[in-house]
């Protein structure tokens, strides 16, 4: 007899080491979780959010929208977005992606939103996410994301 | 992923020296050169900063070598400790290959005090200093600039602040490029870049930035030290910061342009991030006038915080700065691109000098070097870790032959902040520094083991190699007293 088992939400994320800055790791079952697991790895990053996270009312926050070539420029375009916007208004403390598409002439756009402030205490300075080593690749079961944050 | 390809090739030339052959990489324009001595290259042998070189090595028009100073370690594109020149004539500049901190930089200041005068006021002298620079993630002044006021600050730099009593003309005469750059675009900085560094002038920043009281306990250079104003004994201020936000936008939107910009050129580069163009392109017009508004944005951002520095210096000890003798040193640069003349296979030509994580570095004689210094060279200022030291070198006739004009910036990191954390878990560091007679002020005490001295290398064997390579001479050994941390 085989053991049917439910299938693995497949979400997450994690700090990669770097010699100098840091790396991420996100991983989801479709591309608008997997850019809002990025957004919380940077969240953590810059500021001690895991209680915070959730905190911010949905509707919070401005409205996102980016477009890029392909999906490693989209996700430096999102991360730096997030990065930009946490340096003027304090720590992230909601990011919600509602759709990452693909664009008729092989471009990516993605429609999000992202909510900024409260009390949430900083921890570095993020300079910027940066191109190298940054992966946005198909796994088994969803999508995974590599990148490296200039810190 | 860079980290799990091959290890790069490399030969020993000498006991400093390494080669990284042409054929190591497919790409490679010019062989890399590595400065080590072997305690530094055992530390490299798995580090991914040596593909790294390799990988600047591909750059369209570099010449010379790719070329990795004795503090190199992996970075992103470049390494940090990377120094790349490309020709004007056909080459490219990369952003990259500056960095997103633009002109983050070390100033240097110099005072009559000596530890007799500091020791027991130290813990006020911290808490003063602490108080009067911001530091941290976000650190802002509340003090926002109108635009026309903004664009003034992108344009002269330190000048802008000396002009409004934030320092002398004197601070400007030490400090490289006088403290203003010419060439800078404001109207390719962008309204985010505005935004972001609006109320950051003033303010040091975290991860790697302090500022430090430090202590001369050993002059390896007698002439160069009297001509800086350096003596054993004395106590002196080092600020190590850069161009906070702003910089930080003006790299990241030139990159993404830059990254469409390869395409258009069909340049081919092994890794994303060392996306360029053509210098006679309009997209590397447009980033080198904003990188040099970022610059000045840095100069200016030193100039404020060493005003800060020479404020709470009077406060504490009830004199004028002047009566302190507090005089600046110099200020130098170690994120940033230079139009420079150079020869390069026995001829003369303009290059664009990349220096990621490393400094100029020029020597007796160099017109680019203060009238001051000239006779003696060009102070290099290289940092070192909160717990042992950090040194003042001088320009030496080396770097020109080999480098560019190029040294160390520091004492180059050895640890990932992970690392780090985990060799420290359950260290009080601010407690141990405590012990060693080292004041601590951190916006983040329990981030102090990410910064901490296990986490770099040995700044003596970094200097120790850079002399022995002839870039520099060592002029005097710093210990830290007080440690400012964001």
């Amino acid at each position: 007899m085989t053991l049917e088992r439910p299938a693995r939400v497949l979400r997450g994320h994690e700090a990669i080491p770097h010699t100098a800055d840091v790396g991420i790791r996100a991983t989801a079952s479709d591309l608008a979780g997997l850019f809002e697991e990025a957004a919380q790895a940077v969240a953590e990053i810059a500021a001690d959010v895991q209680a915070r996270a959730i905190s911010a009312p949905e509707s919070a926050g401005e409205s996102v929208e980016l477009a890029a070539a392909d999906l490693p420029a989209l996700a430096f375009a999102w991360l730096n977005e997030l990065i930009g916007l946490l340096d003027i208004h304090g720590p992230l403390v909601r990011a919600d992606v509602a759709t990452v598409e693909a664009l008729p002439d092989g471009g990516w756009r993605l429609r999000g939103r992202a909510a900024f402030g409260g009390g949430a205490r900083p921890r570095l300075d993020i300079k910027s996410a940066t191109y190298h080593g940054l992966v946005v690749e198909r796994i088994s079961g969803g999508w995974r994301l590599t990148a490296y944050l200039d810190i | 992923m860079t980290t799990k390809t091959a290890p790069v090739a490399i030969e020993r030339i000498d006991a400093v020296r390494w080669r990284i052959p042409r054929g190591a990489r497919p790409g490679m324009r010019v062989e890399g050169r590595v400065y080590a001595d072997d305690r530094l290259i055992a530390a490299l042998r798995d580090d991914p900063a040596l593909e790294q070189v390799a990988n600047v090595a591909c750059l369209p028009g570099i010449v010379g070598a790719s070329l990795a100073m004795p503090d190199v370690h992996w970075g992103y594109g470049f390494p940090v400790g990377g120094v790349a020149a490309t020709r004007v004539s056909d080459g490219v500049v990369s952003p990259g290959g500056i960095g997103f901190d633009i002109n983050c930089g070390v100033r240097l200041l110099r005072t009559d005090l000596t530890p007799a005068d500091v020791r027991p006021r130290l813990g006020k002298l911290a808490d003063e200093l602490f108080r009067a620079v911001p530091s941290g993630l976000g650190a802002h002044t509340g003090r926002r600039l109108g635009r026309d006021e903004f664009d003034q600050v992108l344009l002269k730099g330190a000048a802008w602040a000396v002009a409004r009593g934030g320092g002398t003309p004197r601070d400007l005469e030490a400090t490289e490029e006088g403290g203003s750059m010419a060439g800078a675009d404001p109207s390719h900085v962008s309204p985010r870049a505005r935004q972001r560094g609006s109320d950051q002038l003033g303010t040091l920043g975290s991860g790697n930035h302090f500022l430090e009281v430090q202590l001369i306990d050993r002059i390896d250079d007698e002439e160069a030290a009297a001509a800086f104003g350096l003596e054993a004994g004395a106590v002196t201020v080092m600020i190590h910061c850069g161009s906070r936000g702003l910089g930080h936008q003006v790299c990241t939107d030139h990159l993404a342009v830059m990254d469409r910009a390869v395409r258009r050129y069909g340049i081919e580069l092994p890794d994303r991030q060392l996306a360029c163009a053509p210098l006679d392109s309009p997209e590397a017009r447009q980033y080198l006038g904003a990188m040099t508004a970022a610059a000045n944005f840095a100069w200016a951002n030193r100039q404020l915080i060493a005003a800060a520095v020479r404020d709470a210096f009077e406060h504490v000890f009830g004199r004028g700065a002047d009566a302190l003798g507090i005089r600046q040193v110099y200020d130098l640069s170690h994120n940033m691109a230079k139009l420079e003349r150079h020869r390069v296979d026995g001829r003369e030509m303009e290059v664009c000098v990349h220096r990621k994580g490393a400094t100029r570095a020029f020597p007796a004689g160099h017109p680019d070097t203060p009238a001051a210094y000239r006779a003696v060279g060009q102070p290099v200022l290289i940092p070192g870790d909160m717990g042992r030291a950090s040194f003042v070198a001088v320009g030496a006739a080396g770097a020109m032959a080999e480098t560019f004009g190029s040294a160390c910036h520091g004492a180059g990191r050895n640890l990932s902040r992970h690392a780090a954390i985990r060799a420290l878990r359950g260290v009080d560091v601010a407690g141990q520094l405590h012990a060693e007679g080292i004041e601590v002020r951190a916006e983040r005490h329990d981030l102090l083991a990410e910064e901490a001295s296990l986490a770099y290398k040995d700044v003596e064997a970094v200097v120790e190699t850079s002399a022995l390579a002839g870039m520099v001479r060592s002029v005097a050994r710093l210990r830290p007293m007080a440690v400012i941390k964001g």
